[in-house]
């Protein structure tokens, strides 16, 4: 089973990294967002150090969400998902596997990025282990509700907005533990509580949803 | 068990509807008229505390018809009745607009009475997210065009939703929030003055009565399109 994972995870990596440039624009798109707020918060003198959650958190939210529609499109209008539920495996394990495939080729960039982006906002060493073990944790579950987001509107034309409409309210307690642990730190305070939350939401999306995620699939492309 | 077939249920329903909207007029007559006139002003408030009487009856209504939508969404992804799938989509519209109720009265009381119309507590934050996810439920069926997969995929999205409830009902509990505490409980006592209480109580059941009238009437409706459709 694990010898299948491993196959999965190579296969939906290697497609990725297939066409870089599609690969490294949630990366490049949250550049940029950075960009617009770090020169708009120039103007109004705000402290950088104050601001630097909410707006790192939201620029991860804009970017990773922009990119969902390309997830599973492609393999849907190639057919390679009506062969990969013909095929005996279960569909389950494929599920993970395509959503580990894309925290490892989407999501480790920006845990990469991170320390360059709290140089950015001059935080602190504290401040950077707090943001590093947030967006470890949070971007995979991001990772996992778009995945599911992207199965339940799977074949739909303009499929990209409704997919953030459903994803926000989804997505908002885990912004918001992200952005606490954050200011937390920044307060010199103890930041792991949030962590700990944010971990158990981690642990509880990666349980049910590539079950749920299998099921969907089943019933929309049936 | 006949009653899940549509036409049993179009048959059986009518006097439901009737009866429904009876109790709910009767209810609200004694609820509002008490509520509004009978029962003395707070000692604290004042006048301005009778929004709770709308206030409370559409929070209450909120979170339950999302857990019978999330209920019937669940029995129609198992069984593949489709009577769950028309009541929870029926149900939608309804619990949007009570979730908008709470929120806007909530913030029309907070305002004289704690100084902010709005804080992002936890309580009033999860409400939002709420109606955020009613809304979500809505696009999402209205923009899968084939009937089936619109509604498998509604029920999928309403299930994850559910997770939302529990969090909303124990936010005054685990964290410190601007929003009181809960008055009334099903293990204990009420904290409530029991004049203030029945017409509470009886406007609680009037929201229920309501909704039970207007879900049976608008998935009248949808089934008499199903069979015109056929």
């Amino acid at each position: 089973m694990f010898k299948l994972l491993g196959a999965v995870i190579l296969r939906d990596c290697v497609v990725y990294t297939r066409c870089l440039y599609d690969a490294l624009m949630p990366l490049w798109l949250f550049t940029l967002v950075l960009s617009v707020f770090l020169i708009l918060f120039s103007f109004s003198g705000a402290l950088l150090k104050e601001i630097a959650p909410a707006v790192i958190w939201v620029a991860l939210l804009i970017s990773l969400l922009f990119s969902i529609e390309m997830l599973l499109k492609t393999d849907y209008t190639m057919g390679v998902l009506d062969q990969v539920l013909l095929s005996p495996y279960p569909l389950q394990w494929l599920c993970l596997a395509k959503i580990i495939a894309h925290f490892l080729v989407i999501g480790l960039p920006f845990l990469v990025l991170m320390p360059l982006v709290s140089f950015m906002f001059k935080l602190e060493i504290k401040a950077l282990c707090a943001l590093w073990v947030s967006t470890t944790l949070g971007i995979p579950i991001i990772s996992i509700l778009a995945h599911m987001g992207a199965v339940l509107t799977i074949g739909l034309e303009r499929g990209g907005w409704l997919l953030v409409v459903l994803l926000l309210p989804l997505l908002l307690p885990v912004v918001l533990l992200g952005t606490e642990a954050v200011f937390l730190a920044n307060q010199q305070q103890v930041w792991l509580g949030p962590c700990f939350l944010l971990g158990a939401i981690l642990l509880l999306s990666l349980a049910f949803i590539p079950f749920l995620m299998a099921f969907a699939l089943k019933v929309s492309l049936e | 068990m006949k009653i899940i077939a549509l036409k049993h249920f179009y048959s059986l329903s009518r006097s439901w509807m009737y009866y429904s909207a009876a109790l709910c007029f009767l209810l609200g007559v004694y609820g509002l008229s008490m509520g509004f006139w009978g029962v003395p002003p707070d000692y604290q408030q004042g006048e301005a505390f009778r929004i709770i009487y709308l206030h409370v009856p559409a929070a209450f209504l909120s979170l339950g018809i999302y857990v019978f939508i999330g209920i019937q969404s669940m029995i129609f992804l198992i069984w593949r009745i489709k009577l769950c799938d028309l009541l929870a989509a029926n149900s939608v519209g309804i619990g949007a607009t009570f979730t908008l109720i709470v929120l806007i009265t909530g913030a029309l009381w907070g305002k004289p009475m704690w100084g902010s119309g709005w804080v992002w507590d936890a309580r009033l934050s999860s409400e939002l997210i709420l109606f955020f996810l009613y809304i979500g439920l809505s696009g999402l069926r209205q923009a899968i065009p084939s009937r089936m997969p619109a509604a498998q995929a509604s029920a999928i999205l309403s299930v994850i939703g559910l997770v939302d409830i529990p969090i909303i009902h124990f936010s005054v509990q685990w964290w410190a929030t601007l929003h009181q505490g809960p008055s009334l409980s099903q293990f204990s006592k009420p904290t409530i003055d029991p004049m203030m209480l029945y017409p509470l109580i009886a406007m609680i059941f009037s929201f229920f009565f309501f909704y039970v009238s207007l879900l049976i009437f608008k998935t009248r409706i949808s089934i008499a399109e199903e069979k015109a459709l056929l």
